[in-house]
């Protein structure tokens, strides 16, 4: 029985998450190839935008996808594998409703705001503030509620999570938390610590300061409250990856997962670890102590462990379904896994390319290698490789496994699909690869023009390669990125269109049991209490001092004093 | 058990040797560009930068040097024509270069200075300008200009002349074009 049969109203759910997540992602598609394209210079006269709106373009594609398209495929994905592995109704389904509605009020004035300004005559005012939103850019309110009211949603979402394993809990007393299970509430719990930050600096601060009522902010206080949230946000991104790559990917590649309680020591690392780090975005921010500085260093570099656990596992798992399926030879069962598959393509090569994200991510956690390259387009060519693809291409590949589940229809356009893939890996490599020799040469991010200043490419000191051909990388790139995502996009509209019922689904949504089960694995890992509350007292080691320490120096006016708000100073 | 994809055994051979094309370039293209970028990588590490730094290098040494705010426009002159403000404004209504010359003449012979024409970092050439006008010997003014700008461009070089009287009765000229630093723009 296909998953839409089973859990019609789950199902539909998730329909509705997966549906704003793909319109968010075909708009912040397009802004990223007008960008591509109007950076390096080529038909830039032929786009309908000037440099200042550049930056607007700039914002809508990092808002759309880095905020809108991942928050709304987790919670749906999430609905799906809560549902699948306990294998009941969420328990209260107007909560997750409540949630949905949040995030797309939320999606919906953001965007009006992003939208305004291409064409001043939409509601309210502009929001040309970047992703990463602190002071001194200054967005319209709308922009800031937009964004806490999608924050807010998730929360709400997430609610209903745990209050599902709740219910579950009480009827199975003594049983192993479900893998799939284990996974969202442990990344939900990650979250909720995570995002506390940016609700506060959006609530008490932002929000405020955009209507007036507040004459200034710390830009240092708000920078630091964002990127609190700004590094754990990404594994907010990464794990649900994780949850594909060590759940489903071993079935499609005909096998089982390798190790049950490998997976659960992973995400209890990501609970512990993924927020006391936010200080390497703020290596170059004066007013954090260095010591600070290197604890967030040392931290991030003990995230890699989790990863290379990761990999290890993943791989695992998939030459022992290619030994299932009756390969042999030390290197010969990588021809045996079912490439032609589009589900098992896409998240097989986000996987791989994940790692060379991982590697250029060493570079910025490490505080004096991240002086090289802070602020130049290799940071972007880095996380176009992890949140563009480990997130993005595992997504589109559990879309088109999960896409006919949920709506009870054939995969269309099986041959776009299986090439789809394969056409993004292409394009994302051309890209990030220019992204990142450019960061080195010193081409800097979030410039409309960097070579505008008459003298071309002479300031620039590239190590591999010319500027101009760099250029030509980039723009040719995110061109076939912009094609791979249109072919993803026919794929899902033609499926979405066609007719349900048509002969029986190809896919089936039953997971193996794992080859080493949760039984192998100490009960402690279950205990999220415990690894919660260690990643609270993390947090305030991390965070505690360098905290207080802007909060006594003035909260709104650095100098002023802890209590110059209530002296009207 | 995995997911398959059932097709006609017909077509079997021909989607194989897709997929086998697929593998090839999806895997291969990304793994010979990173390959040439490690090479190039070792070779500059091993043998240095080669032609890259020396174009960089005669590019910077053969072009007009920067004048900023706070430096003079004409410095072979003996006047002072000091640049004290450099501003361009990006408004709704349009992007405006303002900027400010204070010109004293301290020589002993009536001076002029014409500030003339701006070209844009991208070629757009903007008329317009002011001038001091005659200004006596010993006598100090401040000279200021407005440009319209395109939007989203930035001043690159201004025409600027000097004239100065001399004994005879007529005039000489100092020309130069002026190239700007990084101007700020301001909202």
């Amino acid at each position: 029985m296909a998953f839409v049969d089973k859990f019609p109203n789950e199902a539909k759910l998730v329909r509705w998450h997966f549906g704003v997540g793909f319109i968010a992602l075909a708009i912040g598609g397009l802004f990223g190839l007008v960008q591509a394209l109007y950076r390096t210079g080529y038909f830039r006269d032929a786009l309908p935008i000037d440099a200042s709106q550049y930056y607007t373009v700039l914002t809508g594609h990092g808002v759309l996808l880095a905020l809108v398209f991942t928050t709304f495929l987790i919670c749906g994905f999430f609905v799906w594998a809560v549902t699948r592995s306990l294998d009941r109704q969420l328990a209260h389904q107007r909560v997750a409703w409540v949630g949905f509605l949040s995030m797309l009020v939320g999606t919906v004035l953001a965007a009006l705001t992003i939208l305004n300004g291409f064409a001043p005559e939409i509601p309210f005012g502009s929001a040309d503030v970047l992703y990463t939103f602190y002071a001194p850019l200054q967005a319209h309110p709308a922009f800031y509620v937009g964004a806490a009211l999608l924050i807010v949603g998730s929360w709400i979402v997430g609610a209903e999570y745990f209050l599902t394993y709740r219910e579950w809990r009480a009827d199975n007393p003594d049983e192993r938390i479900p893998l799939q299970t284990f996974m969202v509430l442990a990344t939900f719990i990650m979250w909720y610590l995570s995002s506390l930050g940016v609700a506060v600096e959006v609530l008490a601060f932002l929000i405020p300061w955009s209507l007036g009522w507040i004459s200034q902010v710390d830009p240092l206080l708000t920078r630091t409250l964002f990127w609190y949230f700004g590094h754990p946000v990404v594994y907010f991104w990464l794990l649900p990856a994780y949850l594909a790559w060590y759940t489903i990917l071993p079935k499609l590649a005909g096998g089982k997962l390798f190790s049950d309680p490998l997976a659960r020591i992973v995400f209890v690392l990501f609970v512990l670890l993924s927020t006391p780090v936010g200080f390497h975005h703020q290596y170059t921010d004066p007013g954090i102590a260095e010591g600070f500085k290197f604890i967030a260093m040392t931290n991030t570099f003990m995230l890699l462990l989790p990863s290379l656990l990761t990999a290890f596992t993943v791989v695992a798992s998939l030459e022992h379904g290619a030994r299932q399926r009756g390969a042999k030879g030390y290197f010969g069962w990588l021809r045996a896994l079912p490439w032609g598959q589009p589900a098992f393509s896409a998240m097989a090569l986000a996987g791989l390319v994940f790692a060379a994200g991982g590697f250029s991510g060493m570079i910025n956690a490490g505080m004096n290698i991240n002086y090289l390259i802070h602020n130049t387009i290799w940071v972007p060519g880095h996380f176009h490789l992890t949140v563009g693809t480990a997130f993005a291409l595992t997504m589109m590949g559990v879309s088109y496994w999960l896409v006919p589940q949920i709506t009870g229809k054939q995969l269309q356009h099986k041959t776009i699909a299986a090439v789809q893939p394969f056409v993004w890996v292409v394009g994302m490599t051309l890209m990030s690869n220019a992204m990142h020799r450019g960061g080195l040469a010193g081409l800097p991010r979030r410039t409309a023009k960097p070579l505008f200043r008459g003298e071309g490419a002479a300031p620039f000191d590239p190590v591999v390669g010319s500027i101009a051909e760099m250029q030509l990388q980039i723009a040719l790139g995110g061109t076939l990125l912009f094609v791979a995502l249109a072919m993803f996009l026919v794929v899902m509209t033609g499926t979405w269109l066609s007719r349900s019922g048509v002969g029986q689904l190809s896919v089936n949504g039953t997971i193996p049991s794992p080859l080493s089960g949760p039984a192998d694995s100490p009960r402690i890992l279950d205990n999220l209490k415990v690894w919660a509350g260690i990643a609270v007292v993390l947090v305030i080691i991390a965070y505690g001092l360098p905290l207080y320490s802007m909060l006594a120096d003035g909260i709104l006016s650095p100098g002023a004093g802890l209590l110059a708000p209530l002296l009207g100073l | 058990m995995t997911d398959t994809d059932e097709t006609p055994d017909g077509d079997d051979v021909t989607r194989r040797w897709l997929i086998r094309a697929l593998v090839a370039l999806g895997l291969g293209i990304p793994v010979a560009i990173e390959g040439a970028t490690l090479v190039g990588l070792v070779e500059s590490w091993l043998f240095g930068d080669g032609e890259n730094g020396d174009a960089a290098a005669s590019t910077t040494t053969a072009s007009e040097p920067v004048t900023a705010v706070g430096d003079d426009l004409l410095p072979t002159t003996d006047r002072a024509e000091t640049l004290a403000e450099a501003t361009v404004y990006a408004r709704d209504d349009g992007w405006r270069f303002d900027l400010t010359v204070d010109v004293e003449n301290r020589g002993d012979r009536p001076y002029e200075l014409r500030l003339g024409t701006v070209t844009t970092q991208d070629g757009a050439r903007v008329e317009g300008g002011a001038s001091t006008g005659r200004l006596a010997a010993g006598e100090s003014v401040s000279l200021s200009a407005s440009y319209d700008l395109p939007d989203g461009e930035t001043p690159s070089t201004m025409s600027v002349v000097g004239v100065e009287s001399v004994e005879s009765g007529g005039e000489r000229f100092t020309r130069r074009d002026v190239r700007f630093g990084n101007v700020p723009v301001r909202g």
